[in-house]
Formats: C-alpha cells, sequence, structure tokens
C-alpha cells in the first residue's frame, strides 16, 4: 500500500519544480482558472455534450461529489447504487433524477499543456421502493443509475508505452449502468442495511478480413460483437440516530477490446495482426466510512476508499505472435483518505444544505522511466549478454489534493414530494512530479540534478441534478 | 399550482435532456408476450413494460407501478436453393419497470425502463462480401441489446403522450502499427506494436407516442420511432520496417486500411392504432405501421487500401505491387412498405382472485428488398406471422402484495414464402437462387403491480 509518508517524502523534489509563485504569476493562474471556470460552466450547462461517467474519479450524482466523494456510510438515495447499495434500503419515496457533470483537464508535461479533451456527461437515476406487504414491508428498495455521455460511450485509448500519456486520467471515457438492491433489517436489527448491486460494461471482439474479391478488388469483411461483462458491489451500513458506519466493495471493472485483422492478396504477406487490449479499468474497492452527527444539523464524514491497483495487467497484449511487451505496469495499491462536513439549514418546508470536503488521492503509477520490455509471454527480453533490454514507458499520473463544496436544496410540497437541486464543485490540485526519463529521449535522465520530465496540472469538476421525490 | 408547475418544469427538463434506449430486436420479434401474442397491434392500448417499446404514452395509462420480466426466444429455419442458411438463434431477457404516479391529486405521469439483453451478446454488428447471399432482416439486425427510458404525462384525462430520446453506438477505431515485419516468417519473425483508438460513439434516436381514449371502450394510438444505423469504421495504418530473411537490407514499408461499414439499420416508423373493447372481456386492436425502408444503407462496406514498398533492386523481381484498388457498395434500394397487424384478447375466466384470457394475433410484412438481379444478395421475402398467447393475474394477494402478479406466454410462427431471385447476368457468381423459410419464436413473463 502506498502511505500518506511516501507521499510526503517526495515532495521536495516535486516543489523544487514548481513554476512562477509570483504575483504576476498567480494573476495569470488565476486568469487562467477563470476561462476554465467558465469553459467548465459552459460543459456542465449544455445539454448536447456529454463524456464520460468517471464514477471512480470524480464521484456519482450530486451531493457525493460535493464531499468529498464520501456518502457510503449515509447517502441513501439512487445514488448509493454506486456508493453502497445497502442505502438504498434506507429511503421510502420514489426519485427520479437528472444529473449532469463536466471535467475540465489542465494538465502539462515539461510545463507544456497536455490536450486531454474533457469529460462531460448526464446521468438518469432512480430509486423505487418495492411495496410488499407483511414480513417484506419497508425493507426492499431498487435503484439505477445510468450514465450515457453523449459523443462517445465509451473509449480506449491504448498508445505506444513510450508516447506521454495519462494512463488514469485518461481511462474515464465510458458509459456506466449500475443497478442494486437494498434489504432494510428493521425490527429484526435497528438500523442494519445490506445491500447488492452490479456494474455493467461492455468487451468488444471482432474479426477484419481483407481479401480480393472475384472482380479483383480488395473487399473487407467485418464483424464484430458486445460481450456484456458485469461487475458485483457488495454492502452494509449500520445507522443510529447520531452516527453510523459503512462498508462496501466494489469489484474491478473491466472492457477488453480483441480484434484480429487478416490481411490476405498482398504481394507482401502480413502476419494476423491482434489489436488486443484493456480499454476500460476501474480497480477493485474497498471503502470503510463513518458519520457522527455532533448537532442534528451537522454531519461529520470520514472515508478511506483502498484500490486495489496492483492487480493491473497493463493495457496493451502483443500485436503478433512474437511482439514484445511494453515495461510491465508495476502499478501499487493505493488508499485514499477523506473527509466531509455537511450543514444542514431548515426554513419551512425548505432545506438547504453546504457542503465541503477533501480526499488525497495517490497516484498508482510508479515514475516514468526506462525499464524492461517483455516477450509475449510476459518474461524480459533479454540481449545477447542477457541483460534486459530497456524501453521507455512515460506512463503518468501524479497524486491530487481534491477540494470539494456543494449545495443542497430541497422543497418538500408534502412529505412525499420534493423537488432537489444539487450542485457542487472540485478542484483536483496535483502535485508535479518529477520522472527520470527525458521527455524526447529514451534515457534516463540525473534526477539529483533536477532534469528530466515534469508532469502534473490540475482538474476542475462541476455537475448539478435535479431529481423530484414523490 | 405552483408545486404541479414545478414538477412540469421537471419533467420538461428531464424531457428535453436526455433518456437512455437502445437497438431493436422489437422490431422483428416484439417485446413481452401479451404484445407479441396479438401481434404487436397494442399501440393503442398498451401499459404494460412494453409500453417501453410499442407506444411510450401507454406507461401512464395504469393505476398500477409495474416491475416485469421475461425471456424470448426466435429460432429460424431459412435456406437457400433448399441449404440452411444457418442464421444463429436470437433470445434473451427482457425486463421493464412502469412507474406512474400522481401529483397536485391531477397531475398524472410516469416514467418507464425497457431492458432487452440477449444471451449471447450485447450486439453484433458484420459486413459481408455484396456477393455472398445472405438473410439481411435475420442475420444480424437482432442481435442487439435494447434499453429505453421514456416519461409520459397525462392531459385532460382522455390524452396521454410519452416519449424520449433513445441512443445506442457505432464503433470507430484507428489503428497504428510500427515494428520490424518479417516477409520470410511474417507470424513468427515480426515484432509489431500497436496503439489503437478505440470509440464507441452515440447515436440518438427519438421514439414519442400518443394515445387518445375518448371512451372507455375505445382507444386510439399514434407513435414514431426514429431511424439510426450501427457503422463499424477501421482506420488502420502500419507503418514497418521490412525484413527479407537476409536476402535484402531491411527497407520501409506503408500500408493504409479504412473500412466502413453500415449494419442493423433500423428505418424511421409511424404507426396508427385502434383498440375496441365493446364489453369489458373483449378486446379488438387493429394497427398500421410505415417503415421507411427506402432510407435503407446497403450493409456492405466501403474499403480503401494503399501500399507503399521502397522495394531495394535484389527483391524487384519477386516482389510486384498491382495497382491496388478497394470496394464500394451498391446501393440496396429498398422500398417503403405499410404492416398491417390485428390483435384479440378474451377474458376466458374469470373471478375474484384470478383472471384468464386468451390472445391471438397476425401480421404481414411485405418484402421491401427488390430482386437481386445484379451482384448483390441480400435475401429476404413476406413475411406472415401468426401467434397465440394466454395469460393468468392473480389479484387476491394480500398482505403480501396490494396488487396482481400475472403470468403470460406466446407462440408466433412466421413463414417466410419461397422466392426466386434471377440475375440479370449469365455468368452471376452466384447465380439463380430460391430463398425461404420459417420462424419459429415463444416465450414468457411475468409482471408484478403494486396498486
Amino acid at each position: 500500500m502506498r502511505t500518506l509518508d511516501r507521499a510526503r517524502a517526495r515532495g521536495p523534489n516535486q516543489r523544487q519544480r514548481r513554476p512562477d509563485h509570483s504575483v504576476w504569476g498567480g494573476l495569470r493562474w488565476t486568469a487562467r482558472a477563470a476561462r476554465v471556470f467558465v469553459a467548465l460552466l459552459l460543459c456542465a450547462l449544455s445539454p448536447s455534450v456529454a463524456r464520460a461517467t468517471p464514477q471512480d474519479l470524480y464521484g456519482l450524482g450530486g451531493r457525493s461529489p460535493g464531499l468529498g466523494m464520501t456518502g457510503v456510510s449515509f447517502v441513501c438515495d439512487w445514488e448509493a447504487v454506486y456508493l453502497n447499495p445497502a442505502n438504498l434500503a434506507g429511503t421510502r419515496n420514489r426519485r427520479l433524477a437528472f444529473s449532469a457533470n463536466a471535467s475540465v483537464y489542465d494538465l502539462h508535461v515539461d510545463h507544456e499543456r497536455y490536450p486531454l479533451e474533457a469529460a462531460r456527461g448526464t446521468t438518469i437515476g432512480f430509486q423505487l421502493p418495492l411495496p410488499f406487504g407483511d414480513v417484506l414491508e419497508d425493507r426492499l428498495v431498487l435503484g439505477g443509475g445510468f450514465y450515457t455521455p453523449t459523443n462517445v460511450l465509451l473509449r480506449g485509448d491504448v498508445r505506444y508505452a513510450d508516447v506521454p500519456q495519462f494512463s488514469v486520467l485518461n481511462r474515464a471515457q465510458s458509459i456506466a449502468i449500475q443497478v442494486g438492491l437494498g434489504f432494510d433489517f428493521h425490527d429484526i436489527i435497528d438500523g442494519l442495511r445490506i445491500g447488492i448491486g452490479i456494474s455493467a460494461l461492455a468487451n468488444v471482439y471482432g474479426d477484419l478480413l481483407v481479401r480480393l474479391d472475384e472482380s479483383s478488388a480488395f473487399v473487407s469483411t467485418v464483424e464484430t460483437q458486445l460481450l456484456t461483462v458485469f461487475s458485483p458491489i457488495a454492502g452494509a451500513t449500520f445507522t443510529q440516530p447520531e452516527w453510523g458506519v459503512g462498508v462496501v466493495y466494489r469489484h474491478e471493472v473491466r472492457a477488453e477490446l480483441n480484434l484480429n485483422i487478416v490481411v490476405r492478396d498482398l504481394p507482401v504477406p502480413l502476419p494476423i495482426v491482434t489489436v488486443a487490449g484493456i480499454i476500460q479499468y476501474d480497480p477493485a474497492q474497498l471503502a470503510i466510512e463513518g458519520f457522527w452527527l455532533p448537532d442534528p444539523n451537522v454531519r461529520i464524514i470520514v472515508n478511506a476508499t483502498a484500490r486495489f491497483w496492483s492487480f493491473y495487467p497493463g493495457a496493451a497484449r502483443p500485436t503478433t505472435m512474437n511482439s514484445f511487451l511494453a515495461p510491465a505496469p508495476g502499478y501499487s495499491d493505493t488508499v485514499s483518505p477523506r473527509l466531509a462536513i455537511e450543514g444542514t439549514l431548515h426554513d419551512g418546508s425548505v432545506t438547504a444544505q453546504l457542503r465541503l470536503g477533501y480526499a488525497l488521492e495517490l497516484s498508482p503509477v510508479p515514475v516514468a522511466r526506462m525499464a524492461a520490455e517483455r516477450n509475449a509471454n510476459g518474461t524480459p527480453h533479454l540481449d545477447a549478454g542477457g541483460d534486459p533490454i530497456l524501453t521507455a514507458n512515460r506512463s503518468l499520473d501524479h497524486d491530487r489534493h481534491v477540494i470539494t463544496a456543494g449545495f443542497g436544496f430541497d422543497h418538500a410540497f408534502s412529505e412525499h414530494q420534493h423537488i432537489i437541486f444539487d450542485l457542487y464543485g472540485q478542484l483536483h490540485a496535483g502535485i508535479d512530479r518529477l520522472h527520470p526519463i527525458y521527455r524526447d529521449m529514451d534515457m534516463n535522465a540525473p534526477l539529483d540534478v533536477g532534469v528530466g520530465m515534469v508532469s502534473g496540472g490540475m482538474i476542475f469538476v462541476g455537475g448539478w441534478t435535479l431529481a423530484a421525490e414523490f | 399550482m405552483k408545486k404541479r408547475s414545478t414538477f412540469t418544469f421537471f419533467f420538461a427538463v428531464l424531457g428535453v435532456f436526455a433518456s437512455p434506449a437502445a437497438a431493436q430486436p422489437m422490431d422483428t420479434y416484439g417485446m413481452t408476450s401479451r404484445s407479441v401474442a396479438m401481434g404487436g397491434a397494442v399501440s393503442a392500448d398498451v401499459e404494460d413494460i412494453s409500453a417501453n417499446y410499442y407506444n411510450p404514452a401507454g406507461l401512464v395509462r395504469g393505476d398500477h407501478m409495474r416491475i416485469g420480466i421475461g425471456w424470448f426466444g426466435a429460432f429460424h429455419q431459412l435456406d437457400v436453393d433448399g441449404l440452411n442458411s444457418g442464421v444463429d438463434p436470437v433470445h434473451g431477457l427482457t425486463f421493464g419497470l412502469a412507474i406512474p404516479a400522481t401529483i397536485d391529486r391531477n397531475f398524472r405521469f410516469a416514467f418507464g425502463l425497457g431492458v432487452h439483453l440477449n444471451d449471447d451478446r450485447l450486439s453484433r454488428t458484420r459486413s459481408l462480401p455484396q456477393s455472398r447471399p445472405r438473410w439481411e432482416f435475420y442475420d444480424n439486425r437482432p442481435h442487439r441489446t435494447y434499453l429505453a427510458a421514456h416519461l409520459a404525462v397525462e392531459l385532460f384525462e382522455v390524452i396521454r403522450i410519452g416519449g424520449g430520446i433513445s441512443f445506442l453506438s457505432y464503433a470507430a477505431n484507428t489503428l497504428s502499427v510500427r515494428g520490424d515485419l518479417d516477409i520470410a516468417m511474417p507470424d513468427i519473425g515480426s515484432h509489431l506494436q500497436h496503439e489503437i483508438r478505440a470509440d464507441l460513439t452515440t447515436i440518438r434516436y427519438p421514439q414519442i407516442g400518443v394515445q387518445v381514449q375518448p371512451i372507455p371502450e375505445l382507444s386510439f394510438g399514434l407513435v414514431y420511432r426514429g431511424g439510426f444505423a450501427l457503422s463499424n469504421v477501421l482506420t488502420a495504418e502500419v507503418d514497418a520496417t521490412i525484413l527479407s530473411g537476409g536476402i535484402a537490407a531491411p527497407f520501409p514499408g506503408y500500408f493504409y486500411l479504412f473500412s466502413e461499414s453500415v449494419n442493423a439499420f433500423v428505418p424511421q416508423q409511424v404507426s396508427l392504432a385502434g383498440s375496441w373493447s365493446p364489453t369489458p372481456q373483449f378486446t379488438l386492436n387493429l394497427e398500421v405501421t410505415w417503415v421507411n425502408w427506402s432510407s435503407y444503407i446497403s450493409p456492405v462496406g466501403t474499403s480503401d487500401i494503399r501500399l507503399d514498398l521502397d522495394i531495394p533492386p535484389e527483391l524487384a523481381d519477386s516482389i510486384f505491387v498491382p495497382t491496388i484498388r478497394g470496394s464500394r457498395p451498391i446501393a440496396a434500394n429498398f422500398q417503403d412498405r405499410f404492416v398491417p397487424r390485428v390483435g384479440v384478447e378474451g377474458m376466458a375466466y374469470e373471478d375474484t382472485s384470478m383472471e384468464f384470457r386468451v390472445r391471438g394475433g397476425f401480421f404481414y410484412e411485405a418484402s421491401p428488398v427488390p430482386q437481386q438481379t445484379g451482384i448483390t444478395n441480400l435475401v429476404d421475402t413476406d413475411r406472415l406471422a401468426f401467434s397465440a398467447g394466454a395469460g393468468l393475474r392473480l389479484t387476491n394477494l394480500r398482505p403480501l402484495i396490494d396488487g396482481f402478479i400475472s403470468f403470460d406466454l406466446h407462440l408466433q410462427y412466421a413463414l417466410l414464402p419461397y422466392r426466386a431471385m434471377q440475375k440479370t447476368s449469365l455468368v452471376d457468381p452466384t447465380g439463380d437462387y430460391v430463398a425461404g423459410g420459417h420462424i419459429f419464436a415463444g416465450g414468457l413473463s411475468m409482471e408484478v403491480g403494486f396498486r
């Protein structure tokens, strides 16, 4: 596991590389931030654009993202399909929600802006208490959340390993379909709820054959299939009037691409080309959370989310039978500590909530470096002298301080009829990272003299949710 | 009034922004047992979860919150010149929600969700050379997932309107390959690497429906479904150093391939339907659907190929690069069609705790595919589909359920009369042929309704 101490230990180097802290530098940053904020606002308000459902990176819905992506122990609405399906059982009203979010990247490599397309999307969520009677009365609640990008449902971007790339942040462009069912043990063990759910994605498999037809023209025959992959989510909560705890396990979510390309009848024979890789990956996660109400209108939340990135096998697969593979990714498990506070104000039928949150998102990715190329079977590729052949691996990522704020508005028309509006914003302040490799040359860089490739940057996230409860 | 306008605003916003949905095996085989058993002629009176496909306005017709699940399968016996064409069966699960609600005593609305998941795959796209005969409407088009979410509202108690924007995706892949290509031992000796950008890109299409019920015994329906097409686009570049097993020095080579094919085209459709119940125990439904097949896009792929080789003199006699040309599809030239449908439902038994209904239906689809006189071979014939079914509804389930549980089943037989395709050219590589066959389908569904 990565620890906070290790993150702090890397601090001086990163501060050494920080650019321009002068007044003018601050003003330039402020102007840039203002431009980004305006772009973000336009993105979030535009109905015609939507990309990706990065619930792992930024949270799902409108409440949890404003609370430092916490909510495992207490969010009892449709957002619980991702946060913790056990809490679905904590609601008695039906709710239908529409949510829009956008994230804008301001990343850089060697102080040059790294272009990464904004991720924008919309979500439809619902919760549906099942009105059984008798022993099942007020026990079962069904929920769903469907994130649907406007333009790209699923994007896989598997690049050459030597090309600088933000492999974790760029892995967020994906549809998300999540369904959950919660069960309340009231009158058996008051306060206990359990829940299960699934996340669904798709693998893409296909074959392409190019050959000469009877009229001596090259024709292509293509067949592709999308096959469903399901990933389970399971959780439990125990809630008392002034405190509560929750735990949830989310299994890894992965989508793979595998296309076999056969080209015949060319004057030069081509091998069978296999285009394969993992185009979407969320690691398995275990989140534990507790909340405390020191006052009925104040909620304090503490959360720790562990991500098991060490199981990530790397994106690329061998292109031909004996192709060499990029170095092993070497990702490490991470723990993300999160802290949030939510204050509630009441005025007649109106309830307003102010939210603040913080999360430290540690990077699972090792520094970019020269590393051992691999044979198709995964063993190191050795030269004639038995030494590993090194190749550049420029997979980039960095630790992020995530500061969040949110606002909630609830107008109750009656006990069961509400209109709810949530708004949130996130600032992901990345910590610059110095890599022991040059950006343009495949050779090690001496870090002790402060040279090498530097990567880092900010992410701005915003969104809103409008919901009706009835 | 303020509350009503607030909720109206919410649903207007929701309707404008989006609702998810995708693809239609339902176009061919229908959705849920009651609707299929009635020949699909249900747009005027549907109120169960199949309203998500037939007419979203029907979501707000009933008083019950419904949750349904079912299974269906379709098995093809289609042949060309007496040889079985091996068209894959289609089978999968159906799931749906219909959630009507009332706000402010008289504002009625509903939310619906319909899902069909094939057992084998979410979707399949397939392009074939135009000279190879294929059952155009059954070979590949049903192999898709259906996912739809809709909203509906009731106006003036006799008019219901529902709709949503559906979407699915097509694949666009950009591939780049580099490395060493050994032309002496291409599979073993080549060391290539690739990078790829794979996008499943969204396609959106609308669906909107209206139900008008001037008197309880009579109901009318009007539905519009937008059209869409699934595409596969692949752009590939191989920029390699070519090795010749020591015969000559390595030399550069460049290969470019562009392949595009349109698959699973679903044309826009308009259905007009009527439902008449002269007694509470009997219902007669009629429906006609206009299908805009003339906009059909040929599924035959487009391909462009380019090969650049800087061949060294030692190999000039052994490697000859001819003029390479790709292919272009020929227009499908389908024709628009009207599809008439009829369905009946009768109460066979009824008491205080259960109802048992029987159903029957028929529809006729004239083939929109013209005679395949040239090089293309898009095979299709007319389809006459006969269906029957039954439904059992249990209504006395309190205290566990204040509502009902219904079980429905259906069987459907479709006759595809044999059709002769005659070629203009005497040397056509495929030649004349006769095609026809049968399709057998069936399914079960269960629905729980909460009052």
